[in-house]
């Protein structure tokens, strides 16, 4: 039994091991092309696969090249990252405390039917909007790209959050809404000062879930932006970067961004301990 | 007295599921009324409607005259106490008991006055600072209360409110209820499927059943002269014992009897035991009753031919399987088509004797 | 509405309140359902109408003429990293989540590690594996040149398909992780040594408490992550570009051009008629959002 528990332990760290590697080694490049002198990263033919010398100059002329636009491309990102999160928020919170007081039978259909509908094509939904603009004259404005890629990415993100929060909202006890209306609450003060607050780890998951899915979206964004030239958002500048043979300034600097996207990852697992994505379900 | 409470033909619906139907109660001011029914007869319902979580299919409930059948659970000035204590886990147990008087927009300084009162009455000034989840069963049901008691207002709904405790902690917090209530003068309502509780507690009890208050009386009425045979099988520690058959008097009728109402002095009736169980000092035999085509003596009650009749009796000593038992009635009831017809405390000497 | 019983005493007036309250209920869901709905039926329906209208009146051109513009290779790749990628997602999702789920020394750092991917951006993740899998060098053929050879990963489709897999499933993987490693945690460990002292091995174990607790959650990762799998769009266009073709290249390769935007409407239709044909067979297989009681 010993050592048949020992060996188990032993396979377990060789899984965990090679796990790692797989998912460790292009993280380990990213980390050598952004620290090392381009010729020994992207402009040679066999790059090292060791740090053989280190430096910030990447870093800093990512920040500070002006003919770049990373600077203000990613923050539109972040922007579009923003809103989509809020108003998913918004929209998800109210829909799903309702649909956790309709019957399960019909609130079942609903979030089938969300999520049924969130199976569009992304480009099917991104080329006819953008027609719509074109058709619309609206103008190469930064308003105009955040907003119309954070309006479609919505649609992606929307029944997921609802997913999500209505598992939360399953998961809390029925009686204590009625104990709060019976104690003197009104509808707003039971929702605000009750259930919100009981709520609020799913509610901060949903945020998480949204907010990480949402910050590089791609599809939309490459489809507004031949209309929105100048103000294209993150993950397309970097495709133009990448796409035009300026991969490195690019990379670098999505290194660096990308740290605090990685560090929100990490929370999001902690509080995925709780079951979270699972909500309501069957167990 | 004053009438708290009056529902008038409340009904309630669910889909097509009639849960109250055309139900009719009054309660006292200051009356302890406990409504006893098995479960999934509608207690809960008959609460939620009361205190108006649920809407109304149709009727009205009146509290202090005044018809408060279309206003939230919040204008309405009733407390209540849920089964699972609905104690809000993201506050602390002194939070919990606040709650419905900073929703009553009360002063924090009398709020806290209020608070430590209640807590005192009920012993729970040392747990107050701590998290709802570090409470045990007891001092849970006893915060659950203490939110309940500390607004002062109209009435009371319990449901249940002892049924998650043990059973010690259970009989003390059984007694202190009923003297808190008393002398504070409030107007309770106390859903229970526990006859204990019912017996002990209650002014009154009403039997709900189908939807409607079956029987509405003392415990001690409900015991003796229960209105049906259901009743008299539902009410007690023990179901009433039912005989049908050729009885004098009564043909086509059936008698009915608490196991504390036999004598073993008597001869009227003969049963042979089944088995025989003993609990607490008493002894209770699970008998079957003789069947004859007649009987021999005028007084004796013989069950029809065909009867299957069996009875719980409480006797003196233990039985074996096999024995047989005689037995005379103190008194009994006399149903006919499962309803009362008579009791016969009074009458039953004079029909033994004549 | 009909109360039935006590016919003779007079009904008091009926309250529609109990409708309402869930009318009132459903009216909370609305402003998500119509911006869900609105948003992606219009644009559809828009998109399945142009289609077929070419230069002003009814064809059915876009179609016929469809296969001529790479259709039948775009959708086979497609079909192929797609299904590819998702069985693999799930096979070392299921052992990543396994291994989180044991406690062990160094857990907390290897959970860490396998969520990166996640917060990396597709684009980054799919520059990164261009720089590995070149043509000519790259950081793959640094590491097989220490053994004495190289490979030419754009040499053939299977190749090139494989390295849209790998990088699919490195960047896909830890989200499916995550979800399953939710199902995992919920299951009580009490389970297993019950299960463990009534004698069953671990395959036992794995087959009678582990699939079971995960089952409804691979079915909603099946669903989420098979509608994305399908839509693969930035990975095949940094890492190969228009060729190997897949369905969404190939519909952007023909929106940017005036000539053939008609091609990118028509295989619209088509990539929209092959994600409901899977979201259909993964609902009825049972996969998708279900919930007790």
């Amino acid at each position: 039994m010993q050592s048949k528990s020992q060996l188990g332990k032993i396979l377990l760290y060789i899984a965990a091991v090679i796990l790692i590697i797989i998912f460790f080694f292009p993280i380990w490049i990213l980390i050598l092309t952004a620290f090392q002198p381009a010729d020994l990263s992207v402009y040679s033919k066999y790059p090292t696969l060791i740090l053989e010398s280190f430096t910030f100059s990447n870093i800093i002329s990512s920040f500070t090249t002006p003919s770049n636009d990373l600077v203000g491309s990613l923050v539109r990102s972040l922007e579009v990252a923003f809103i989509v999160s809020f108003l998913a928020l918004a929209l998800a919170i109210p829909a799903s405390y309702g649909l956790s007081k309709i019957t399960a039978r019909v609130s079942n259909k609903i979030i089938v039917l969300l999520f049924l509908v969130n199976m569009m094509p992304g480009l099917v939904i991104a080329i006819p909007i953008a027609a719509d603009f074109l058709r619309l004259g609206i103008s190469n404005t930064s308003p105009f790209v955040v907003f119309s890629v954070a309006f479609a990415q919505e649609l992606v993100v929307l029944p997921l959050t609802v997913f999500v929060i209505l598992g939360g909202f399953r998961s809390l006890p029925k009686d204590l809404e009625n104990q709060a209306r019976v104690d003197g609450a009104n509808f707003i003060t039971a929702f605000g000062r009750l259930l919100l607050p009981m709520n609020k780890i799913a509610i901060f998951v949903a945020f998480l879930l949204a907010w990480m899915t949402s910050w590089d979206e791609f599809t939309y964004a490459v489809i507004v932006a031949p209309i929105a030239p100048t103000y294209t958002t993150f993950p397309v500048t970097l495709q133009n970067y990448v796409s035009r043979g300026y991969p490195l300034i690019s990379a670098t600097f999505a290194l660096v961004a990308s740290i605090p996207v990685i560090a929100l990852a990490v929370i999001l697992m902690k509080y995925l301990k709780g079951g979270y994505l699972s909500g309501g379900l069957v167990g | 007295m004053k009438t708290k409470l009056k529902l008038e033909k409340i009904y309630k619906r669910y889909g097509n599921k009639t849960v109250l139907k055309a139900l009719d109660l009054e309660v006292e001011d200051g009356e302890f009324m406990v409504v006893l029914g098995p479960s999934g007869m509608g207690k809960s319902t008959l609460l939620r409607v009361i205190v108006g979580i649920e809407d109304l299919t149709a009727g009205r409930v009146i509290v202090d005259g005044k018809d408060v059948s279309n206003l939230p659970p919040n204008r309405r000035d009733i407390a209540m106490v849920f089964q699972n204590y609905a104690l809000y886990p993201n506050m602390t147990a002194y939070k919990n008991i606040a709650f419905p008087l900073r929703m009553n927009k009360m002063p924090p300084a009398k709020i806290k006055k209020k608070v430590s009162e209640i807590a005192e009455t009920l012993k729970i000034a040392d747990i107050l600072d701590r998290d709802i989840s570090l409470l045990s069963g007891g001092q849970k049901q006893r915060v659950a209360l203490a939110r309940c008691l500390v607004r002062n207002p109209k009435m009371f709904l319990l449901d249940e409110p002892l049924s998650n405790l043990d059973a010690r902690v259970r009989f003390s917090a059984r007694t202190e209820l009923k003297k808190l209530q008393k002398e504070l003068g409030y107007t309770f309502v106390y859903v229970t499927h526990d006859q204990q509780e019912a017996s002990t507690l209650a002014d009154r009890v009403a039997v709900l059943r189908n939807g409607q208050i079956d029987q509405l009386d003392d415990y001690e009425n409900l015991i003796n002269a229960p209105r049906s045979k259901w009743l008299g099988d539902f009410v007690g520690d023990f179901p009433m014992n039912f005989i049908d058959g050729n009885m004098i008097g009564i043909e086509g009728k059936e008698i009915g009897f608490r196991d504390s109402w036999i004598s073993e002095q008597g001869n009227e009736i003969s049963a042979t035991v089944e088995y025989c169980q003993v609990n607490e000092d008493i002894y209770r035999a699970y008998c079957k009753i003789d069947s004859g085509s007649e009987a021999e003596d005028d007084n004796k009650i013989v069950a029809s031919d065909d009867s299957k009749a069996k009875v719980i009796l409480r006797v003196a000593k233990r039985y074996n399987p096999g024995d047989r038992i005689q037995f005379s009635l103190e008194r009994y009831n006399v149903y006919s088509g499962g309803i009362l017809e008579s009791t016969s405390s009074s009458q039953k000497n004079s029909k033994v004797t004549s | 509405m009909d109360i039935g019983a006590n016919k003779n005493a007079p009904l008091p007036k009926m309250n529609s309140n109990a409708f309402n309250r869930n009318f009132i209920y459903f009216l909370f869901a609305v402003p998500a359902i119509a911006y869900v709905v609105g948003l992606s039926f219009y644009p559809a329906a828009n998109i399945i109408y142009d289609s077929f209208i070419v230069k002003g009146s009814f064809s059915l051109s876009n179609f016929t003429r469809l296969p001529g513009e790479n259709l039948y290779p775009s959708l086979i790749n497609t079909l192929v990293v797609s299904l590819g990628a998702l069985l693999i997602q799930l096979l070392f999702a299921l052992a990543v989540a396994m291994i989180m789920i044991k406690p062990f020394k160094g857990n907390r750092f290897f959970s860490t590690i396998v969520i990166i991917p996640f917060g990396i951006s597709t684009v980054v993740s799919a520059w990164v594996f261009s720089e590995i899998f070149s043509a000519v060098g790259g950081y793959a053929n640094s590491f097989l040149q220490i053994f004495g050879f190289t490979f030419n990963w754009h040499s053939s489709l299977t190749s090139e398909l494989g390295i849209v897999m790998f990088s699919d499933f490195w960047k896909n993987t830890p989200l499916i992780a995550l979800i399953l490693f939710g199902g995992l945690s919920s299951v009580s460990p009490s389970l297993y040594e019950a299960a463990a002292v009534d004698g069953a091995g671990p395959l036992k174990r794995f087959r009678h408490i582990t699939l079971p607790a995960i089952a409804p959650l691979m079915g909603i990762a099946l669903l989420i992550r098979g509608v994305s799998e399908f839509n693969i769009f930035a990975l095949p266009l940094v890492l190969v570009g228009y060729y190997p073709s897949f369905m969404n290249t190939l519909i952007y390769f023909n929106y940017q051009s005036v000539l053939n935007v008609g091609f990118a409407y028509s295989a619209s239709v088509i990539l929209l008629i092959i994600i409901m044909i899977y979201a259909g067979i993964v609902l009825a297989l049972g996969g998708g959002p279900k919930y007790a009681k």
